[in-house]
């Protein structure tokens, strides 16, 4: 498993068009959301470093992770493409140490800028405004917040084109992921903001106590729904939306490990049917 | 001194033709001779060329065989791998309707299965989306529609994901027609499923009735067309990948724009059914057309021509 993470992990971060695809969507993103971008407290003064980071990450987990996806979805299925499959088969690793080490090392890899860039801001914020508790806020944030919701949509991506080709599964994933995480409830039922939705924000509301002004500054754009983590009035699928809280936080982790374990095993079952 | 027998060559020019037949067993009435092709004793070893009307089975094989076709049957089976159910005499003189029709059938042979369903299922699913709450019909269905099309065109043509593109590009048959096939099955199917789509969502009560037939296709027809043809485009002059990431770039920063978020304002303009994007639709459709065919994509320039 080891050296199997190894190998898709150093092909992985070879790829060209991993950072500068990547690199174009965050600075779309940026530049599109500038306000947001260039002032991140939300013009609060206490607990400004908690606030910008936890805004930082949203805009992390807006458009990036679409991208992120879809440059793993080619991962499982290149193999049987090279036809180097029978190859691997041959080496001493086990079909299952070899998927657990392919996922975990695209996932990994493919997570490199985003983390450089939330890492990046968070090193910004704390030499522009003098707050290098910023810092650990960013790691805090980036293990319990991005990580899990990142690894149940690396585990998508990674099996969902064993169903289709890997293009048609790009564009509905991107369709997914703008359905399930960005669209409010007053265009379509969707799972955005609940604890179904990989860049859902109850650990930063309910574990790390993050809170937003009643009043947000009138250049920032946010929606009254976004500013309470709770059930949406006259929103469908509401009872997907509990109130944030610690216990809230954990589940949804849970939940978001729980679903990529289960997709990787449904991928496992795949691959021994095959075998068979 | 050496006394094996000199071997059996099969394509020795010295043998006449008609010699030229592979030994066999010994028939009913021939004697087994010590040392021959029947001899057990000798198994493997190649014995004298056997005249090919000493086999019983195959007397008369040779005789009324036609002489073998000349360089035409190239042409002649290309044309009828391109219009089957035709002799290629009778393809020359098909009506063009009936040939269309049979360049459509094959063609729909070549594209990928999972276009269909899936885009059945994505516009199915936009229509539910809709009845679970009819209030933003346009922009739900003008999005989906616009998804449909965009990935539906750019897999409809090139090498990538058409196991049969050289097949195909050896025939007679023109890329461009080849090409304008493709658009023809793929976009008209998506345009069917759009269609059918708004007149579930304005007739059933549980759609959207207020929006009306014709304010519900011009939502989407314009969107559909301008980047069905922008994909279309870039998968001929660059490649499947590229056609399809540029088009969801577009379409999710259109996207964001429904969700309040200050995204490229004037992108909502360009997002109608006007003249100006039925007209840019229209342009980008014909370059792709005359791009096929005309030269190599971007992506292997000089691939198969040195100069």
């Amino acid at each position: 498993m080891i050296a199997t993470f190894r190998y898709e992990f150093r092909m992985q971060i070879r790829r060209p068009a991993l950072w500068i695809v990547h690199g174009l969507v965050y600075t779309a993103t940026a530049v599109s959301l500038l306000p947001l971008y260039l002032d991140p407290t939300l013009g609060r003064a206490g607990d400004a470093p908690k606030t910008a980071m936890v805004v930082s990450a949203s805009l992390l987990m807006t458009l990036p992770p679409m991208v992120y996806g879809c440059l793993i979805t080619d991962r499982l299925v290149r193999d049987r493409r090279l036809g180097v499959g029978e190859l691997l088969d041959a080496t001493p690793a086990g079909r299952t140490s070899r998927l657990i080490g392919k996922y975990l090392g695209v996932c990994a890899a493919t997570a490199v800028p985003l983390a450089l860039a939330h890492t990046g801001r968070a090193v910004a914020y704390a030499i522009t405004e003098g707050e290098p508790a910023a810092l650990g806020w960013a790691g805090a944030i980036l293990v319990l917040a991005l990580v899990p919701g990142l690894l149940f949509t690396g585990a998508l991506a990674l099996a969902g084109p064993l169903l289709m080709p890997p293009i048609p599964f790009q564009v509905l994933f991107v369709a997914y992921w703008f359905w399930g995480n960005v669209v409010t409830s007053n265009v379509m039922p969707t799972l955005t903001h609940s604890v179904l939705s990989p860049s859902a924000k109850y650990v930063a509301f309910g574990l790390l106590g993050h809170e937003l002004v009643p009043e947000p500054a009138p250049h920032l754009v946010i929606t009254p729904e976004s500013t309470r983590y709770a059930p949406w009035p006259d929103a469908a699928l509401s009872f997907l939306r509990p109130e944030a809280t610690p216990a809230v936080a954990c589940l949804w982790i849970g939940l978001m490990l729980g679903l990529a374990a289960c997709v990787l095993f449904l991928t496992r079952l795949h691959a021994l049917r095959t075998e068979s | 001194m050496n006394e094996r027998p000199e071997p059996w060559r099969p394509h020795d020019p010295s043998v006449p033709p008609k010699a030229r037949a592979r030994p066999g067993p010994p028939g009913p009435g021939r004697a087994r001779d010590p040392g021959g092709p029947g001899d057990p004793g000798d198994a493997g070893r190649p014995g004298p060329p056997v005249e090919i009307h000493e086999w019983p089975e195959l007397r008369g094989f040779h005789d009324g065989i036609p002489d073998p076709p000349g360089p035409g049957i190239v042409r002649a089976v290309l044309a009828r791998s391109a219009l089957t159910r035709l002799e290629p005499d009778e393809a020359a003189s098909a009506p063009g309707p009936y040939r269309a029709w049979a360049l459509l059938t094959m063609e729909a042979r070549l594209l990928h299965p999972a276009v269909w369903p899936t885009s059945a299922l994505v516009m199915a699913v936009g229509v539910l989306l809709v009845m679970a709450q009819g209030q933003a019909a346009g922009d739900v269905l003008s999005l989906v529609v616009s998804l449909v099309a965009l990935a539906g065109l750019a897999m409809a043509y090139g090498p990538e994901h058409d196991d049969a593109f050289e097949l195909v590009a050896a025939t007679p048959v023109s890329p461009r027609v080849v090409l304008l096939a493709r658009v023809t099955l793929v976009f008209g199917y998506d345009l069917a499923l759009a269609l059918l789509a708004s007149a579930a969502m304005t007739a059933l009560p549980q759609g959207s009735p207020s929006w009306g037939l014709m304010s519900l296709i011009a939502a989407w027809l314009g969107p559909m067309a301008m980047l069905a043809a922008l994909s279309l485009l870039l998968s001929v002059c660059w490649n499947p990948v590229g056609a399809m990431g540029t088009g969801l770039a577009i379409w999710v920063l259109h996207a964001m724009t429904t969700t309040g978020l200050p995204v490229t304002a004037g992108l909502r303009d360009f997002w109608t059914t006007s003249p100006l994007t039925i007209g840019l639709a229209l342009a980008l459709a014909v370059a792709a057309v005359a791009a096929a065919g005309a030269g190599e994509p971007i992506r292997r320039v000089r691939a198969t021509r040195r100069s």
